[in-house]
């Protein structure tokens, strides 16, 4: 902070009545400056060369309080703070020196009056000069800025407050910034991770079809020459062997015949993923119907009652949707028991997906083999008690997989079972409610 | 027209011995007296169809059984070769392979073989295949006369 000193008052105070000699010879020129100097808001002071006060308007009472009576007479110093007092003289002789006959103070900083009771304020004042019969007459107009000031300082503090306050969310947001950069970059680092893992999950994916499907055709060429070739020997020489053989020939066979299903069934499982279609709005009534038409051999056959409620358009792979459910219905009715069976379908709408529930009054399953009974190649009954590979709940979880659904049970020996999966909606679009039942 | 009072004539394009002994015994199950050639593999099938070699002067066959797995030359070459060939274009080429994957199936009818087959395990159900064939191609439909 830097405050300068603009006027300064060395010489001894004078008797009073000698300096307000010029004053009197004022008022009696012209009584209207008299006024103007006594209306005027501004603190007029006049000094002589001694820098006694010889002027002292009413604006300079009320800023500085003194009372004319006090003040007349008496040195500058009195209106200035101790500490400028020394560097004022010079001040003073230095404009006295100089040509021009007015200059503003504080040209270079502020500048402090001192009131009678000692206090400081801030100031703006002008200094102006004339030269009379009694010599050179200075005048001081000057006026209080400690409001100025005070809403200047408010100002500034608010000001410098929102540059602090700028800079503080500035360094947060480089802060945040830097943060999502690593963030940015972690979660790049993972998406190659993943897209990684995907391509490999891919290669591998595709290998083991690959597998599954050379495996399927390759196997089978051996299998029916072991088939085919003890049927024939079956065929040509039963007479010439004994009934063992014969035995032996049959287990053969049904050995080689049965590894052919299972093969047939590893590679429709691999198709699942490998042949998979696009998806498409498939309406689930006309899969049903097919479903019917499919398994009316069976139908006809257990006399069963097939039933749906309403069913729902899905976003599906139609082909696989219509295996899906002819799986479904073709175990409901494989797993009978002694009833006429009686099959239910039925759709519930759930939050971004539906849930579509196959229903049976058969069998049922043990809880204990809910989980089991989804896995390849798992079964739970002989061959002779009822016959199959067990691939077909296998695909059915493949398929609802691959839909991005999940397939469940829920049964109890005796009580039959519930097969219900989930079909999401696409992701673009929902789609509508369900259409009408038949 | 030609003469049908002579049994038709086969070429079994086949490369595993089992498969040739296997049909040649359910032929002779099914009392077909067809003559039959077997070609071991596709470039041997072509040779023989076109008259090279040692197959100089040989009369084209009525009807072709070809397996699509084979050495040298597969099956799928095989078809497309005798399709793009004036001279054999005209022979019914049924494909009878082990294999029932559907892009097969599609390729070889794309290729304009005659009807795909998928060979049997079960001996008994190749029997019948084989007599279906005989029923068919031997008894049923008017082949077109081989020329040379």
């Amino acid at each position: 902070m830097s405050t300068t000193p603009q006027v300064s008052a060395t010489s001894p105070a004078r008797p009073s009545a000698e300096a307000i000699a010029p004053l009197r010879t004022l008022r009696v020129a012209d009584p209207r400056f008299d006024e103007i100097l006594a209306n005027a808001n501004d603190a007029i002071i006049s000094i002589d060369e001694s820098q006694a006060i010889t002027l002292f308007n009413r604006g300079a009472q009320r800023i500085f309080g003194y009372s004319e009576a006090e003040i007349l007479g008496q040195p500058l110093n009195r209106l200035i703070p101790e500490r400028f007092v020394a560097r004022h003289g010079g001040q003073v002789r230095d404009f006295a020196a100089a040509p021009e006959a007015s200059r503003m103070m504080a040209q270079r900083g502020e500048i402090y009056g001192r009131r009678s009771d000692g206090t400081e304020f801030p100031a703006e004042a002008s200094i102006s000069k004339f030269r009379d019969r009694d010599g050179v007459v200075f005048t001081v107009i000057l006026r209080d800025v400690t409001e100025r000031r005070a809403a200047e300082h408010l100002l500034r503090e608010a000001h410098n407050e929102l540059e602090n306050r700028v800079r503080e969310r500035t360094a947060e947001l480089e802060e945040r910034n830097a943060q999502l950069q690593l963030e940015i970059q972690e979660r790049r680092r993972a998406e190659t991770r993943l897209a990684e893992q995907a391509r490999e999950l891919a290669r591998s994916n595709a290998d083991l079809e690959q597998f599954a499907s050379v495996a399927s055709h390759d196997l089978q060429e051996p299998l029916r020459m072991v088939a085919s070739y003890t049927q024939l020997l079956n065929k040509r020489y039963r007479d010439r062997l004994d009934s063992d053989a014969d035995e032996f020939m049959g287990f053969i066979v049904d050995g080689a015949l049965r590894m052919q299903r299972l093969i047939n069934d590893l590679l429709a499982f691999s198709r699942v993923g490998s042949r998979g279609k696009e998806f498409q709005p498939v309406p689930l009534e006309d899969v049903m119907s097919r479903v019917q038409t499919n398994l009316r051999a069976a139908i006809e056959e257990s006399a069963a009652d097939i039933s749906h409620g309403e069913l729902p358009v899905v976003h599906a792979d139609a082909t696989q949707i219509e295996l899906l459910l002819q799986n479904l219905v073709g175990n409901a009715i494989k797993f009978r028991g002694d009833a006429r069976p009686r099959v239910h379908i039925s759709a519930e709408r759930q939050p971004g997906a539906w849930q579509i529930a196959v229903s049976d009054q058969g069998i049922g399953i043990d809880a204990r083999y809910a989980e089991r009974i989804f896995v390849i190649f798992q079964r739970l009954h002989t061959a002779a008690e009822y016959p199959g590979t067990g691939i077909g709940l296998a695909i059915c979880k493949k398929i609802v997989e691959r839909h991005g659904g999940q397939i469940d049970v829920v049964s109890a020996p005796g009580q039959g079972a519930t097969f219900s999966f989930t079909l999401p909606d696409r992701e673009e679009a929902p789609h509508g409610g369900p259409s009408a039942a038949h | 027209m030609a003469d049908r009072q002579r049994p038709i004539s086969i070429l079994l394009v086949e490369d595993n011995p089992g498969d040739v002994r296997l049909t040649i015994e359910a032929f002779k199950d099914n009392q077909v007296d067809s003559p039959f050639d077997v070609a071991r593999d596709g470039v041997e099938a072509l040779a023989y169809l076109r008259g090279e070699g040692i197959h100089a002067g040989k009369p084209l066959p009525d009807l072709i059984l070809l397996d699509l797995n084979l050495p040298r030359m597969d099956g799928r070459e095989v078809l497309a070769a005798i399709k793009a060939d004036p001279g054999l274009m005209h022979i019914p080429v049924v494909v009878l392979t082990t294999s029932r994957a559907e892009q097969d199936v599609q390729k070889a009818y794309l290729l304009q073989a005659a009807c795909f087959i998928t060979k049997p395990v079960d001996f008994d159900r190749f029997i019948e295949t084989v007599k279906v064939i005989d029923a068919f191609w031997m008894r049923t439909v008017t082949l077109p006369c081989g020329a040379r």
